[in-house]
Order: C-alpha cells, then structure tokens, then sequence
C-alpha cells in the first residue's frame, strides 16, 4: 500500500465517526451534544430519546452500511465490465428491485403495515433476483463484457417499461406510495430491522475480500486473467451475484438509491492512486459510507428551517454528477480505465 | 523434455476445420516461430492450444496430462500467454501487474510469500524494468507494457509461454528488443511459442518453425535450418519466395 492510500484510508475511517456524530446533532429539532450522549446512555427524556436513538440513528447507520454496499457494488460492476460507468442503478438491477415494489404496491393498494412492509421488501429482493438471474444466465455463454452491460440496460428498460404499464393501471394511493418509495430515503430501517440489515450488508461485503485477486486480474482483461488462472465466466457470475445482493438488500429497504454505486468507486480510486482491489475495495466501502453519512445530513439539514426533508435522490446526484463528469473528461489523464 | 504435445489435433469453430491432423511438440530450451497468413489458422491454433477454445478432435497434452483433466489454475501453471491487444489495468503499477503472474501459486487471497516476491523481482528486472516498478501502467508506452505482460508471464512461472504477436504495435526498437529477450529465456530453459508478423527476426531467433500450409490445411513442423533448405516458408504464404540469404520474403 502507497503512502497516498494509507493517507486517504485513514482520513476516511476517521471521517465516519465524526459525520456520524454531526449527524445525531442535525435534524429539525435542535437536540444538544449533552442531550445526545444522555440519549444514547438511555438517561435522556422520551422526546430527546425517540429523535436521537430511534430516528436518527437507525437512519445514520442505515445511510453508513446502505451506502458502502451500494459502492462496494458499484466497484464489482466497474471492474467486471472494464466500464467507468458500470454500476447497479445502470445495470437494471435498481430497476429490477423497483419492479417488484411496483407488483406488492399495486396488490396492497399503497397500504402499508409491517406485513406490507415486508412485502416490499420480499417484492424488491425477487425484482433484483429476477433481472440479476437474466444478466447471470447470459453471463454464461457470453464473454462480451460490454454485451452483458448492454443487456442490463436494456433489461433495465424492459423493467421501466413495466413500471410504467403498472403505474397506468394503479389506483392512486399505489401511485403515491411507489413515487415515494422511489424518491429513496435511508429512514425507513427502523431500529428492530437494523441488525439484519446491518448485517446483510457487511456479510455480502465480506464475501467480496477473497475475490480481490481475480478483480485485480480482470483489470488485465478476460484474457489475461484467464491465463492468470481466473475461471473467468464463474467469477463474473459469483461477483454479479454478490453486488446483485447487495444492491437488492439496500434496495428494499432504502429505495432505488441512484447515483452512489456509480460515483464512490471513482472517489475512492482518485484518493487512493491506484486501481489495486486490496486497496480499493475498504478504500471503496469507507468513502461510500462517508458520502452515504453526507447525503443523510444533507437530506435532514433543511428541516430545522422548513420542516422539510428532502429525499436522498435529490441529493446523491449534485455530488455525482460533478464527478463523473470530471473522471469521464480526464480518462485518459487518470489511467484507471486504460 | 516435451511440455506439450498435440495428438491428430483438429482445430476450428463448429463444423468447419481450420487445420487438421497436427502432430506437435514443443520441449524445454526451445523457440518455435509460428508462420502464416492471415486467416491461416494461426491465432486459433494457440488459442486452442491455450484452452480456450474447444478442439474439434485429437488432443492436446500438458507434461503428458489431457488438457481436459487440467483445471483453469492448474493449467495456468503450465502455461502463461501474452496477447496482441493492448491491456486494461492502468490504475495498476509495474509491480501489482507483475504479482498477478503469481496468482496460480498463491492461495485464496493471494498473499504473497517471500519467494514470490524474489520471482516477480527478477521477472521485473529480467525485461528491463526494474527502474519503472512503482509507476502506474497507464503512464507508460505501448513497447514498456508489453514488456510488462512478458514480465507477468515469466512471473507465472511456466515451462511454456505463447506469445500471439506481442510486437504488433511496437517500434523497430521495440521489436528487436522483444524477440532478443525471448531468446534469452529459450536459452534459460523455458519453451517459448510465438507468432508474429515480424518474419525476419522470429526466424533468425527460431529452433523450430511451424509453418501453416493454408491450402493443404495443415501444420509442418520442422528445425528452422531443415525447414529453410527445404523451402517450407515458402507454403507459408503462396506467391512468394523465402530468401535463405536476407532471411526475409520476396516476390
């Protein structure tokens, strides 16, 4: 590991627990420092309690673990398909997961109890299952990584297209809770569900480390990694599997969160130097939760003047944007891709 | 000693063959130049040869194992390629690159022991870029990443590696120093198989020529001297003459 790395890795394991802190002070109700660590000591009253234990929280932690698979997915797409733009929003599996949400919705009517909300997500994982099963199923005979990202896109279609003939036959309030769902927003883990999704994250996060090696050779090409000892078409398809879990997880509960898978990938290969996936890959999964702790802040920040929370969505891509159009115009100065 | 040996191989893309009934083999210490026209067969021969791409019949035997028994890791560790086409992997530097050769020998997550280090050191240092191994291989040019793949396949550590015209977009320069250091390492021991467009050169480095006789169909092999008193290059491309003096062809 470089001396930049190191630097860069270390700034972003130090910048979490301070996001994070800031976060439990930020929100529509002012709540003080003392006030917080009351409330997480369990000594505070039930107002101060309820706003900082079980809303902001879960939500913090939600934006941290949500954020990082998102990006963790987003590298494994890049460096499978050897394409900057690769990532789960592209690929159809956002759209996949969306689909299914728009099949429970549109048979609940829109109305949601904690069954319902399981639905949802049960909906969103069997969406992201379905298109991730095509995507799997066509990665085992062709060896055309740009072939297989143009199939995702256009499975990506087919899925809106379907969306839409859904959304035209639903009664209104099916209309409504779909928009809402699709705005994205990291409060909707509450604090009983956050220890599983905490930890379906992290697991499918952790099964991508011994994969490292064969990311490192798919940077090489299919060829080279090949000849390198990679089964090539097994581990496309375990590590499609895995960031298709990934995205399907933080999916449900979180909504289609555009724009994080793309982006963090670049982020963390611009603060690091380097495209090395032992690097990379906790570089990749630290920077997501961090951008993930600043899109929650972001999202809250307005309320204390307004009322107002604005969904994540409406956030992710004035940070993204920027970025992709810097590394897209400078591709041949930063060499990642060549 | 054979590192590889072909058997009544057959090779081509579903039922049309492209070359039949090869008999090879290709020992320790040795350089094979491969010669062809376009579109003789040549890329699928190592291709297949490489495994990655089925046989039509006959077979293929790695240190008198079946290909087909060999497992990808496993046969990584008989065999290293370097290709024509120019490499991703940018955001990786000369070392990083190199280390991937060592993957086959490595466990699940690739930690590398001191031993490895030595080798991707001296695989490094033996095509000459031993001052470049910290700088990232998107900064360099077509010639030094090429020497950087050549270094990652002796990293790999293999008696045999096949080079599919590995100085197509390279300079003179480039050239002539690829085909030199190839020869090194034939001399060193390994099994070296290339096919390249730079006639001249890869035949005067050669042992072995296998020559694609395109309108028979099949594969001559032969030591280069045998092969140039009796003008099999010629069979290689019709129409012209191999010229035993200049070792280049004319019309």
């Amino acid at each position: 590991m470089t001396r930049r790395s190191r630097i860069s890795v270390c700034i972003l394991a130090l910048a979490i627990p301070l996001f994070f802190a800031f976060g439990l002070l930020a929100g529509g109700v002012e709540v003080g420092f003392a006030d917080v660590i009351d409330a997480l000591c369990g000594k505070a009253d039930t107002k101060v309690s309820f706003i900082v234990v079980e809303t902001r929280l879960p939500a913090l932690a939600t934006a941290l673990f949500g954020s990082a698979a998102l990006a963790v997915a987003g590298l494994l797409m890049q460096t499978c398909f050897n394409n900057p733009l690769a990532g789960p929003s592209i690929m159809g599996i956002s759209t996949g997961a969306s689909l299914g949400v728009a099949v429970v919705l549109l048979a609940l009517g829109g109305l949601l109890g904690f069954w319902g909300r399981m639905a949802l997500v049960a909906g969103a994982f069997m969406g992201a299952a379905t298109v991730l099963a095509i995507l799997l199923f066509f990665s085992g005979f062709v060896r055309s990584a740009d072939i297989l990202l143009i199939i995702g896109i256009l499975t990506g279609y087919l899925s809106s297209s379907a969306i839409s003939l859904l959304n035209y036959f639903a009664t209104e309030n099916s209309v409504h809770s779909f928009v809402m769902w699709g705005m994205g927003t990291f409060g909707g883990v509450g604090l009983d569900s956050l220890p599983l999704f905490a930890s379906l994250t992290v697991l499918f996060m952790l099964l991508c480390i011994p994969y490292c090696k064969s990311l490192n050779a798919m940077l090489l090409g299919a060829r080279y990694a090949e000849s390198s000892g990679v089964p090539i078409k097994r581990t496309r398809s375990a590590l499609l599997a895995i960031s298709g879990a990934l995205t399907a997880t933080v999916t449900a509960w979180c909504g289609p969160i555009g724009f994080l898978g793309l982006v963090v990938p670049h982020i963390a290969r611009l603060m690091c130097g380097t495209a090395n996936h032992r690097v990379l890959l906790p570089a990749t999964a630290l920077a997501g939760a961090v951008l993930g702790l600043i899109c929650q802040i972001a999202s809250v920040a307005p309320s204390l003047a307004t009322g107002a929370i604005l969904p994540v969505n409406a956030i992710t891509p004035l940070i993204g944007v920027p970025i992709i159009i810097y590394v897209l115009l400078n591709r041949h100065r930063l060499v990642y891709f060549s | 000693m054979k590192v590889l040996e072909t058997h009544g191989l057959n090779i081509g893309y579903g039922k049309r063959t492209v070359l039949s009934d090869i008999n090879l083999a290709v020992c320790k210490g040795t350089l094979t130049t491969l010669l062809g026209a376009n579109g003789s067969g040549k890329s699928t021969l190592l291709r297949t040869l490489a495994g990655a791409q089925a046989p039509l019949g006959g077979s293929i035997l790695f240190g008198g194992l079946p290909i087909e028994q060999l497992r990808r890791p496993e046969l990584a560790k008989s065999l290293a390629m370097v290709f024509t086409d120019r490499t991703g992997g940018g955001g990786l530097s000369v070392e990083e690159t190199v280390e991937i050769g060592r993957h086959p020998h490595t466990g699940l997550f690739g930690r590398l022991s001191e031993k490895d280090r030595k080798i991707v050191h001296e695989s490094i240092e033996a095509v000459g870029m031993g001052g470049m191994k910290s700088r990232l291989c998107g900064t360099l040019s077509d010639g030094e990443r090429q020497k950087v793949m050549i270094a990652r396949a002796l990293a790999q550590d293999t008696p045999l590696i096949i080079l599919d015209e590995p100085t197509a977009f390279l300079d003179v320069a480039g050239r002539i120093e690829i085909t030199a250091l190839l020869r090194r390492l034939a001399d060193s021991g390994k099994a070296i198989v290339l096919s390249t467009h730079d006639i001249s050169s890869a035949i005067a480095v050669a042992d072995i020529l296998w020559i694609v006789d395109k309108t028979a169909g099949r594969l001559i092999e032969a030591p280069r001297d045998t092969a140039i008193e009796q003008g099999l290059p010629d069979r290689a491309f019709p129409g012209l003459h191999f010229d035993k003096t200049s070792y280049s062809f004319i019309l």
